[in-house]
């Protein structure tokens, strides 16, 4: 069974289609076409190789689009903070994974919540940055949840994103750690009474875990600003 | 057909030159592109020789040349870069072809230094598109409820399959034009999908036009063709998807 | 330095980073506190704070003092925050959660500095208690003590 050829252009989000040379095929125009090709193989081998070729383009694995071949090079000026202006682009570029599903305006006050949060002049330095690990999971489950409104953002002393959603006095936030896994703790007020509960989980459980708390307050947008 | 949430995940025109520029070239379009584009990454295809005992000692090689990834602020629009060729490519979210092709005349006008005189030696224009879809709890789903790849014409079970990967390289009106087409399954970041990935280029690399109007009706005529491509290969479910 | 227990009435500013003060996703304006500004660091024997009442009267100017005294010693950046609390409902609050802690004050890196001991093993229910209720009160960084910050880290 032939190889998959490779595209000519090489995908920015993927290392894997190397941009051949000539291309000898197509400089004659009489050159006859190849057969299609449908491949069922050993399908866990098939599924993986073809996973390893598109990584970038599906979720991927961590760091979908950030590549690991590609090297930053050294900025223009002398700049200790080059480091988290690389880490707040990749971020900005992994949400292009999902980017389809999301609200043009939701994805550009995001934006500028991770400028607020990477400002440079504002990140103490030596302070572990967000990682596109978290980051990937905090974009499945803002997708998972249906386009929130958009949350509080912060960042742990690990690394992990935080989202929070405050409706006057009912608080939710949410620990985004690796490989879909959630740590979230709440303060409702139901029936008069305050109740607050915390739990671990993973992302596609999430509502069914806070559905006893009527999540709605949090995850259903109240005002025009806030809707996704 | 423009659709209001297309499943573009890059689209990509590249032009490709005779002849090469060196390093100074790549350095004095790095330097005009850098204010819109500050991410600045570079990959070195590795260069491998095995000499063998005995042999006749090979003639050193060259390394291949660098490739230049520079990304805008807000990560969506990248130029890439090498010695003999210039591409822009723009992630999700798509706007429209206008303003891929902008962006791309404005990157050729930057990267002069690699552009210059040279004759024009392949242009391409690749869409890759990802389409998410529910999976059941086994993790199935039928691609033929979103694609059209002929398999369906095939004796095969009624069912979802058990892993899809397809490729297809060849001509297009009457040799003027090639294209590869690969399609497979991969992961979604969306929980409970898959993604259906479907990867189109469209590409001349021979007979080329040569005076500027030419080469841009050329391109435009290039991406027609990808279109047609894509709306033949996705059926309305899938298309209902991107309203 | 021996330590000895700060009194109930009395008041702790702890310092908060940037990235675990809660702000509105619209505007981006501080609206309080994350719960992870009240876990434990890897360096922390006890949760960390400054003694207001160790500046002595008036009480209006202790926040200022402190935020000079930290500022001196760590760094301070523009969009931090501090929080204060009454060390009675602090000790309320772990009360609720189980936790008989002592706070203490015991000139641990710079003269104020008192400590929230005892207070491992808090549960995330009871740090989103403290950052809501207990020790909620923010307060941005004097321009004064951010100068101080800002020299200390050229003279590096």
């Amino acid at each position: 069974m032939n190889a998959i050829p490779d595209s000519n252009i090489f995908a920015a989000t993927n290392a894997v289609a190397w941009p051949l040379g000539g291309g000898g095929t197509f400089r004659h125009p009489q050159a006859s076409a190849s057969a299609v090709a449908l491949a069922f193989g050993d399908p866990a081998g098939v599924q993986a190789s073809f996973q390893a070729r598109y990584r970038g383009f599906g979720s991927g694995a961590p760091s979908a689009a950030v590549n690991p071949d590609w090297k930053a090079l050294p900025s223009s000026r002398a700049d200790p903070h080059a480091e988290v202006f690389d880490r707040l682009i990749d971020l900005k570029v992994s949400t292009a994974t999902i980017a389809m599903h999301l609200q043009d305006a939701w994805r550009t006050g995001l934006f500028r919540q991770l400028d607020d949060l990477l400002d440079e002049e504002n990140w103490h330095p030596g302070d572990t940055l967000p990682t596109p690990d978290s980051f990937r999971t905090f974009l499945r489950l803002v997708i998972m949840l249906g386009r929130p409104p958009r949350p509080g953002l912060g960042c742990t002393d690990s690394g992990n994103i935080l989202a929070s959603w405050r409706r006057t006095e009912d608080r939710l936030t949410i620990e985004c750690r690796l490989d879909d896994e959630l740590r979230w703790v709440l303060s409702r007020r139901l029936l008069g009474e305050t109740e607050s509960a915390a739990g671990i989980c993973k992302v596609k459980n999430l509502r069914s875990r806070l559905a006893p708390y009527e999540p709605e307050v949090w995850f259903v947008a109240h005002d025009k600003h806030s809707r996704p | 057909m423009n659709y209001p949430h297309p499943p573009i995940v890059e689209a990509a025109i590249e032009f490709r030159f005779a002849g090469s520029g060196n390093q100074n070239d790549l350095e004095a379009a790095t330097k005009k592109l850098r204010s819109a584009y500050p991410r600045l990454e570079e990959a070195r295809p590795v260069l491998v020789t095995v000499q063998m005992a005995n042999a006749p000692r090979a003639s050193s090689l060259s390394p291949p040349p660098a490739i230049r990834k520079m990304t805008s602020a807000d990560g969506a629009d990248i130029v890439m870069l090498q010695p003999d060729s210039v591409a822009a490519a723009r992630l999700a979210p798509y706007r429209d072809w206008e303003d891929l092709e902008g962006k791309f005349r404005k990157n050729l006008g930057a990267a002069r230094a690699i552009v210059k005189k040279r004759r024009l030696a392949r242009i391409g224009v690749r869409f890759i598109n990802r389409i998410d879809v529910a999976q059941d709890e086994l993790g199935s789903f039928n691609h033929r409820d979103y694609l059209k790849l002929g398999d369906n014409l095939m004796p095969l079970e009624d069912a979802p399959v058990l892993g899809l990967m397809f490729s297809v390289t060849s001509l297009l009106d009457r040799g003027r034009f090639g294209v590869i087409i690969n399609c497979g399954k991969v992961d979604s970041p969306l929980v409970d999908h898959a993604g259906l990935l479907l990867d189109i280029e469209v590409f001349n690399q021979a007979n080329l036009p040569v005076t500027d109007a030419d080469i841009w009706v050329q391109v435009t005529e290039i991406r027609s063709w990808k279109n047609r491509l894509f709306e033949a290969s996705i059926t309305d479910r899938a298309r209902a998807m991107f309203q | 330095m021996p330590t000895t227990n700060i009194p109930d009435p009395d008041h702790l500013l702890r310092h908060v980073k940037s990235r675990l003060v809660d702000r509105d996703p619209q505007t981006g304006a501080a609206i309080g506190l994350l719960p992870q500004a009240f876990e434990l660091t890897p360096d922390e024997r006890g949760l960390s704070a400054s003694w207001l009442e160790f500046f002595g009267d008036p009480a209006s100017a202790q926040p200022a003092a402190a935020m000079a005294e930290f500022a001196a010693v760590y760094d301070v950046r523009k969009n931090d925050r501090f929080a204060c609390g009454a060390v009675g409902d602090i000790k309320a609050a772990c009360g609720r959660f189980n936790l008989k802690v002592r706070v203490v004050h015991d000139g641990d890196g710079h003269p104020s500095h008192a400590s929230v001991r005892r207070f491992g093993g808090a549960s995330l229910e009871l740090l989103d208690l403290l950052a809501a209720e207990a020790w909620a009160e923010i307060v941005a960084p004097t321009s004064a003590a951010l100068q101080i910050s800002k020299v200390r880290a050229k003279a590096r």
